[in-house]
Parts: structure tokens; C-alpha cells; sequence
């Protein structure tokens, strides 16, 4: 197998055509029909390339939207018992003079 | 792993995911090898084409490529040598005179005059007469210019038998191609 072998020489005059244009034009749609991606996967695998600075701006403005519009508990109301009255007009009270209070209704205030 | 092996193993992974740019990279890299050796197995230019798409496509279904195992071409070239083999084989079984099946004694007179298109064509018919074991060697070795070992890997076969094979095939192409390798011999002596 030496490279002056005049046999290699002669063997070098059988040459191979190129491959045809058409033969990629071919291959791409055979793999197109073998290898299309769902739309599922497609959405799937996207990716988008967003650079730093703007990720953290979006991060810092969607935070200050979350905190400027969450849900603030709501006041708790009093406790307010029907049928009973706290009077809050504290003129001429007199203490009891043995200290024993009694709790009326409202239907015996009005009597 | 060399840098080239990495990058096609890349490739070869991306394009399996469904990157059709992976998959025309990995095709505009090896489209010639991989045609022209199915051309030089199967002697036309349509069984190449059908060829070289089957063994590319066929490359993404099949078993993981491992780039410690030898190159990708040496790995596509295995799949080429398959499909064309395959062919072949149903052509010769479909055609008991299949091209290049000349017999030697006439292909000296035919020589004498011819160009070199004709002597192209002669080489050729030459190498499509010899067995198959032994022509696949010789291409794989003269025009792909793989190692005996590469070889080996692609035909399945130990690397003596590639030897030996390469070496029938070129006693037997000196036999048929005698009087081109005179003139050759006589025009390199001038």
C-alpha cells in the first residue's frame, strides 16, 4: 500500500459525483414529517433570552404591583349584643351606694 | 473526545430533540462521504440519494452514538455500508447480470483507446465487479481514506480479514485494470 502504487493513481480517476441540491431539499422534509414538533412542545421549550437588568426591573415593578394591591384584612367590627344598651351619658351618675349593679333589658328600661 | 466529536455529538443530540439546524449542520458536514460512498457501493445516483436520506434519518432513530467509539463519520459510514449493502444485494438477486459483471478478458481491448472518461468509467466497473466484503474495503480505504481499524468497526470484521480483503481486491483490480496501470506506469516513466 505505497503511496507511489500506480494502482492508487489509476483508482484516482474514478471520481464520485457531488451530492445533489435536491438531496436537502429532500432530507429537510423527511425530517420535518418525522421530527415536527407539537405545539405543545414547541411552547414547551421556547426560550427566551431576557437580559439581567430587565428581569430585575420586572421582578421590582410586579413586587411593588403585589404589595400596592394586596388584600388588607378587613376591621374587626365591635360586638354589638341586640336587646341590650350601654348608655355612654355618664351626667348624675351616682355610684350605688352598696355596689350592686343589675342588668336590665331593654324592654325594662322602656317600662 | 476531540473537539469535532463533541461538537457532533451536539448536533446529533439536538437534532434528535427536533432542531432542524442541528439536523442540516450534521448533513452539510457529512453529506459528501456519506453520498459518495453510497454511490461507489451502489453504482447510481438515485439508490445513493434514497441512501444517504435513509442513513441520515436513520442516524437519529438509532441506538446512542458514542463519540469514545470513533468519529460520526466512521458511525454514519456503519449505516451507509447497511443500507447500501441491502440493496445491492436485492439488485443482484433481481438481476443476474448485474453492471460491472463483465468478464475480464474483454475489458483489455476496450482500454487501449479509451479517455478519460472511459477510463473513469473502467475503474469503476472494475471496483463494482469485485465482491462485495472486498470492494467496500476498498472503497472505505482508497476514497474514504479510513484506517484498517475504522474499517474493522464499520464491516463488523477483524482487522486481519479487512487485510486480507483489501489485499484480494487489489491483486484482482491489478488483474483487470492491467493495461491502464501500464500506461499509467509508462506516462509517470516519461
Amino acid at each position: 500500500m505505497m503511496e507511489n502504487d500506480p494502482l492508487k493513481n489509476v483508482l484516482r480517476d474514478w471520481h464520485a459525483p457531488e451530492p445533489p441540491d435536491a438531496l436537502a431539499a429532500r432530507l429537510r422534509t423527511a425530517y420535518r414529517e418525522q421530527y415536527r414538533p407539537s405545539p405543545w412542545r414547541v411552547f414547551w421549550l421556547t426560550r427566551v433570552s431576557v437580559p439581567a437588568p430587565a428581569l430585575a426591573v420586572f421582578a421590582i415593578v410586579i413586587l411593588a404591583l403585589f404589595l400596592q394591591f394586596r388584600s388588607t384584612p378587613a376591621p374587626v367590627a365591635p360586638r354589638v349584643d341586640r336587646g341590650y344598651v350601654t348608655r355612654m351619658e355618664a351626667t348624675g351618675f351616682q355610684p350605688l351606694p352598696n355596689g350592686a349593679a343589675r342588668v336590665v333589658s331593654v324592654e325594662g328600661v322602656r317600662q | 473526545m476531540d473537539e469535532i466529536s463533541a461538537s457532533d455529538a451536539r448536533l446529533l443530540q439536538q437534532a434528535r430533540r427536533g432542531e432542524e439546524a442541528a439536523f442540516l449542520d450534521l448533513y452539510r458536514r457529512y453529506r459528501r462521504p456519506v453520498f459518495q460512498f453510497a454511490w461507489r457501493l451502489t453504482g447510481s445516483e438515485t439508490a445513493a440519494e434514497d441512501v444517504a436520506q435513509e442513513s441520515f434519518l436513520a442516524l437519529l432513530d438509532g441506538a446512542a452514538y458514542n463519540p469514545a467509539h470513533g468519529g460520526l463519520r466512521t458511525y454514519l459510514l456503519g449505516i451507509v455500508r447497511h443500507r447500501a449493502m441491502r440493496r445491492v444485494r436485492a439488485a443482484e438477486r433481481e438481476c443476474e447480470d448485474p453492471v460491472g459483471d463483465e468478464s475480464p478478458s474483454e475489458a483489455p481491448d476496450a482500454l487501449r483507446s479509451l479517455l478519460d472518461a472511459e477510463r473513469a468509467e473502467l475503474v469503476g466497473r472494475a471496483v463494482a465487479a469485485l465482491p462485495l466484503a472486498q470492494r467496500e474495503a476498498l472503497v472505505l480505504f482508497e476514497y474514504e481514506e479510513l484506517s484498517l481499524e475504522e474499517i474493522a468497526q464499520i464491516t463488523g470484521a477483524e482487522t486481519g480479514a479487512v487485510k486480507a480483503r483489501l489485499f484480494r481486491a487489489r491483486e484482482s483490480l491489478r488483474k483487470r485494470l492491467a493495461p491502464l496501470l501500464a500506461a499509467s506506469t509508462a506516462r509517470s516513466s516519461r
